[in-house]
């Protein structure tokens, strides 16, 4: 089964990271991410599949269409900002890890500035004039 | 690059190799090739690294249309 497979490359990497971290600190960051990166590649086939299968139900739905590539884009931000965040603090950097979250947050907040506006506008026309 | 999981391994058995080839060589009184080995032990590393976090980048545009 896959998640076996995931878990035990979870405790091997973690494992010989603190091996490492004994000997030469900075050789660890590079098993972490390395490990990180690996169970993240494994895993993406199956991401994919779920990515098809939300874009296909919302290619019915047509208002959907324009905002359904605005989450999956903010879905990915999200994603990346938050795993640069956790190596940084790994490596203990926790001033790098806030800003990557910090500047995740703004790229997310523009991304969804259309959202809202086509939201105001409804409401203003939905509004007894 | 293909995702194999003996990188984590590879780049483990580096660390390794480089610390005690460090020690060795403190021990040896040369301190230069010491450093030099950690340093050429770090290129070598940053080489799988990059390769990997190349792939991984690419996956990931294409996947979320970055």
């Amino acid at each position: 089964m896959d998640i076996i497979k995931i878990v035990i490359i979870g405790i091997a990497g973690a494992m010989l990271s603190i091996i490492i971290k004994s000997y030469k600190p900075e050789f660890s960051i590079h098993i972490v991410l390395s490990t990180v990166l690996i169970l993240f590649l494994l895993v993406i086939s199956k991401l994919e599949i779920i990515l098809d299968f939300f874009n296909s139900i919302s290619a019915q739905a047509n208002i959907s269409k324009i905002y359904f590539p605005v989450i999956i884009k903010i879905l990915g931000i999200a994603y990346i900002a938050d795993f640069t965040a956790q190596i940084c603090k790994d490596a203990g950097e926790g001033a790098i890890a806030s800003k990557v979250e910090f500047a995740g947050k703004v790229i997310i907040m523009y991304l969804a500035l259309p959202v809202f506006l086509s939201i105001i506008d409804l409401i203003n026309k939905l509004l007894p004039q | 690059m293909s995702i194999d999981v003996d990188l984590i391994f590879k780049i483990a058995t580096i660390g390794i190799l480089v610390s005690v080839l460090n020690q060795v060589l403190l021990r040896a009184g040369r301190e230069e090739q010491a450093m030099m080995t950690t340093l050429a032990g770090i290129i070598v590393v940053l080489f799988i690294i990059i390769q990997l976090i190349n792939n991984f980048f690419d996956t990931v545009k294409t996947m979320f249309q970055l």
